[in-house]
């Protein structure tokens, strides 16, 4: 604390520093005095003027007031002793008289230069009160000297200025009132800070907050001295206030920034530590503490402390670091676990930094450390759903892919891609290569797909977009793919990204196909069904007039031979009826047999044996047909499981379709070949006509109910062989070239 | 004794008509019934002759009518016609003593052919059922103690082992077997075994009531 009152040694610099009137004049000044000196001396010494002359000093004296203060006295003390000796020359006079003479002129000369020195003082004084007054406001500060006996304060008088008050009103009076303007909050302090002072401690230092006028406050400092009387009174305050309000607001702006610093630091959950090298010595903030799980109570404050809650695993690492920060005066950067005493333990990561001491050697480490726990648990935690949802991508049946709009790259394919497409994915912007695998017949499709995939264009809002195609294996397989692709959008929507799935959905496929075929079976087998109840009604009614006609021609008959005289004509005729009814019976008959529904009948069946019984019972037919059959039956045929009837309805069928077929050719070329050979795992009869063959449309269609080339055929036989042959495990087909005649096979598996 | 009558049972009226045209032809009588209950109610154990009976037949059917007439007692041939073969049904209808399975539209002579054979049928079936009434009825006469004896005659045993076997004297044995000849009224030994062997062929052993 310095002391308030103002160094003597500093008044006569401050006066020296006041220049005379005339400087520039002060060395001619003080040359003409010295000469005006002398002559007076030599006029009061010689002249005959006697004691008169002593007058002469006077102008001396008055000149040099405009010396400076030095030179001053030295002319009014070499004037004395002039005048002094000037006694000593004998006069005609008395010497009483010339002393009174001489000592009104020496009186009259230092009343001068009293008064000019009086004067300068004064001027000096007013010249230093006006500094000191700007000083002081420019330092934003008054002095005041209290007198605590009258309680009559004085304060200098820019006091008012600062505090915006009238002059010498009530900044001045009585002290105590100055109290009232005083902020509750520091009154107290200020209070307890002036009832602390002792004789031996005397001065102070305060600040505290004062009102203005306006109702607002202004920040004080105040350095004060009391001074106490004998019996250890406090007697006199003396001192002197600034304000400071633009420097404590840049003050709380600090202790603000700080306090917010060790907030941030609070709410960050930083804990500082602080480490002196030299000796190991730690510091620790609560904080700090609490995350090393040290109750204060157990913290010894050593570097030991700190190694012995480090998990063991981690402990020797983080030894080896700190020591090397400490010996290189590098960062400490380390992430490590900390075992609390309840076992738990907690990942901390710790940031230090070497302080170096003015030698260059490091001194300190101070540092923060941070619970990471979450983080690291977070981090496990990632680690551990990337794990899982590579463990995942990479084992579904799926193809899963991240495409990146934005880097126009793919982010990630599962492995499943290379085993569905059996090549490893081909670079995305190779979009010929990427098409190359699709089915030629899907491509456009698929090309456009992959134009809309790249570029993000999603339809907003969807759910996602799929797509099928078909692709081909290297390994010559078709597969059908199934691409589904969601759009991973930024907030503003534009599409960031693309995932998709791609699944292969071949044997799905293949079922719904299987599932259509069936279908379609079904609605064959049941028009073939309602065909057969059909039939078999029709047959029924059929049969009835048929049978009554035939009963009416065997009355009219045997009516007709009752007679004598019957023509033989009219009795052939009635035979004839007779035999038209059989035939019409017999249509009736086979057509039933081919639509029947009936359980079949299984046994091993020579199918060899079925063609020739076949052809055996077709002879007529064949013989009407003007046609040869040519066998052409592989020995040793293995047998096949089956029911001999429904073979036997095959062939016959097939035999009679390459019949019909052959009826506009020439006799010579109407030739049926049936052929049997064997196959792997099944017997393959083909029955050949030399018939005009098919056009492609009819030899699709063939197989097609109510599908017929013959002018009268109902469209059934084939749709019934296919179904039989079906029913037995083969298959049927046709050949057929235009002109080239028909060939109809099919298969039976050997059982 | 009434004249045999054909009795054609047939849902189609055309058939029916048809069949009856063609009976008719040979001069034989029918009777047309379209269904099976129409006859089963009009047809009584005395009538003589045969039946045409379709197997489809609404209702009753024509197997069901043939089991119901055997349940009656009502012996008369059936000459079965269906619209479409059928063997099983036609192996079960001849086993149960139908005479022909014509299939529709079969040969009318044929017809005419088997309705003669099965009217000769129904007359032999006629004249049996006579003579199994006959011998049932004097069998009735027989007591207790002459049926056994009658048994053991027709299986064929020495009136010595029957004598043993019923615990009889021979001269009992003797006694009841002229007995027996008389109630029985047959010339002969063998004639009355042929009797009773006839009877027993076609009679189900029925309970000797006293």
């Amino acid at each position: 604390m310095t002391q308030g009152t103002i160094d003597p040694a500093l008044v006569p610099g401050l006066v020296e520093a006041f220049p005379p009137l005339f400087p520039r004049a002060v060395p001619a000044v003080r040359g003409v005095s010295i000469v005006l000196l002398a002559a007076a001396f030599a006029a009061d010494v010689f002249s005959p003027w006697g004691t008169a002359a002593v007058a002469v000093y006077a102008p001396v004296a008055l000149l040099a007031m405009v010396l400076p203060w030095r030179d001053m006295q030295w002319f009014a003390l070499a004037a004395t002793a002039l005048a002094a000796l000037g006694l000593l020359v004998p006069r005609g006079e008395a010497v009483a008289v010339d002393v009174v003479q001489r000592g009104a002129v020496l009186a009259t000369l230092w009343l001068i230069v009293v008064f000019s020195h009086a004067l300068r003082a004064q001027q000096t004084l007013s010249q230093l009160h006006k500094r000191l007054a700007q000083a002081m406001d420019v330092g934003s500060c008054f002095a005041f000297d209290w007198c605590l006996k009258t309680d009559r304060v004085f304060r200098s008088f820019n006091a008012h200025r600062m505090f915006g008050t009238e002059p010498h009103t009530e900044m001045s009076g009585l002290g105590k009132q100055f109290f009232n303007r005083i902020h509750p909050d520091d009154l107290a302090q200020l209070k307890e800070t002036l009832d602390r002072l002792t004789p031996v401690n005397n001065t102070y230092r305060v600040t505290f907050r004062c009102a203005r006028p306006d109702g607002t406050y202004s920040v004080v400092d105040e350095c004060g001295e009391a001074f106490f009387d004998n019996r250890g009174r406090m007697e006199r305050l003396l001192g002197m206030t600034a304000d400071v309000t633009g420097r404590y607001s840049a003050e709380e702006a600090l202790r603000q920034s700080e306090e917010r610093l060790r907030l941030a630091v609070d709410a960050a959950g930083l804990g500082t530590w602080d480490m002196k090298v030299a000796t190991g010595e730690l510091q620790w903030s609560e904080r700090q503490l609490a995350l090393m799980g040290v109750p204060p109570e157990k913290f010894g404050g050593t570097r030991d402390d700190f190694l012995a809650v480090i998990h063991p695993e981690d402990r020797n690492r983080i030894e080896q670091s700190a020591w090397r920060s400490q010996r290189e005066g590098v960062d400490f950067r380390e992430e490590f676990r900390v075992v609390w005493p309840d076992g738990s333990v907690h990942w901390l990561a710790g940031l230090g930094r070497a302080i170096r001491g003015a030698d260059g050697s490091v001194q300190r480490m101070v540092g923060v450390n941070v619970d990471i726990t979450q983080r690291k648990e977070a981090e496990a935690a990632l680690r551990e759903s990337e794990a899982r949802f590579r463990e995942i991508a990479e084992n579904i049946d799926q193809a899963f892919y991240v495409y990146s709009v934005a880097e126009q790259r793919r982010l990630y394919v599962s492995p499943y891609f290379e085993k569905l497409w059996g090549y490893p994915p081909p670079p995305e912007t190779d979009v010929a290569a990427s098409l190359k695998a699709v089915h030629p017949d899907d491509r456009e499709a698929a090309a456009e797909k992959l134009r809309q995939r790249f570029s993000g264009n999603f339809p907003a809002g969807d759910e996602g977009d799929e797509t099928e195609g078909r692709i081909i294996h290297p390994d010559g397989s078709v597969r059908w793919i199934h691409d589904r692709a969601f759009a991973v959008r930024r907030p503003d929507g534009t599409v960031e990204r693309v995932v998709g799935f791609i699944q292969d959905i071949t044997a799905l496929k293949e079922a719904e196909q299987r599932t259509r075929q069936l279908e379609a079976e079904l609605a064959h087998a049941t028009r073939v069904s309602t065909l057969g109840e059909m039939t078999s009604g029709l047959a029924h009614e059929l049969n009835q007039p048929l049978a009554a006609i035939e009963n009416y021609v065997t009355s009219c008959r045997v009516l007709l031979q009752q007679l004598i005289d019957v023509p033989g004509r009219v009795l052939s005729n009635l035979d004839a009826v007779t035999q038209e009814v059989q035939r019409a019976a017999a249509i009736i008959r086979r057509l039933r047999e081919f639509v029947i529904r009936r359980e079949p009948h299984h046994s091993s069946v020579n199918i060899n044996r079925v063609i020739e019984e076949v052809v055996r019972l077709s002879r007529s037919d064949i013989w009407q047909h003007g046609a040869q059959v040519r066998l052409d039956l592989a020995p040793e045929l293995p047998l096949v499981q089956g029911d001999s009837i429904q073979m036997a309805q095959v062939v016959l069928n097939l035999l009679r379709n390459a019949l019909d077929a052959m009826d506009e050719e020439e006799a010579e070329r109407r030739w049926v070949t049936i052929t049997t050979r064997r196959d792997e795992s099944a017997v393959e009869v083909s029955v050949q006509d030399t018939g005009s063959g098919l056009t492609g449309a009819a030899a699709q269609q063939l197989f097609e109910p109510f599908f017929t080339t013959k002018a009268h055929g109902m469209g059934l036989g084939l749709t019934i062989c296919q179904t039989l042959v079906q029913a037995h495990g083969g298959r049927i087909w046709a050949e057929s070239q235009p002109s080239h005649g028909t060939t109809v096979r099919f298969t039976l598996p050997i059982c | 004794m009434t004249e045999p009558t054909v009795f054609i049972i047939d849902d189609d009226p055309g058939m029916l008509q048809s069949l009856a045209v063609l009976v008719q032809s040979i001069s034989l009588n029918v009777e047309t019934y379209s269904s099976a209950q129409a006859f089963l109610d009009a047809v009584t154990p005395d009538r003589r002759g045969c039946m045409i009976l379709d197997l489809r037949l609404p209702g009753m059917s024509g197997r069901e009518l043939q089991t119901h007439l055997q349940q009656r007692g009502i012996h008369l041939p059936i000459i079965f016609l269906s619209g479409h073969g059928d063997i099983e049904t036609a192996v079960a209808a001849i086993k149960e003593g139908a005479i022909d399975f014509l299939e529709k539209p079969c040969s009318g002579q044929r017809l005419l052919d088997q309705v003669q054979a099965a009217l000769r049928l129904g007359d032999e079936w006629r004249q049996r059922d006579q003579r199994l009434n006959t011998v049932r009825e004097r069998l009735q006469r027989l007591s207790q103690g002459e049926y056994e004896v009658l048994q053991g005659i027709v299986a064929g045993k020495p009136y010595k082992t029957i004598a043993k076997e019923l615990g009889l004297s021979y001269k009992t044995v003797e006694a009841r077997r002229a007995r027996i000849v008389k109630k029985m009224e047959v010339d002969s030994l063998p004639e009355l075994i042929r009797l009773v062997l006839e009877y027993q062929m076609y009679e189900q052993p029925a309970e000797h009531k006293v």
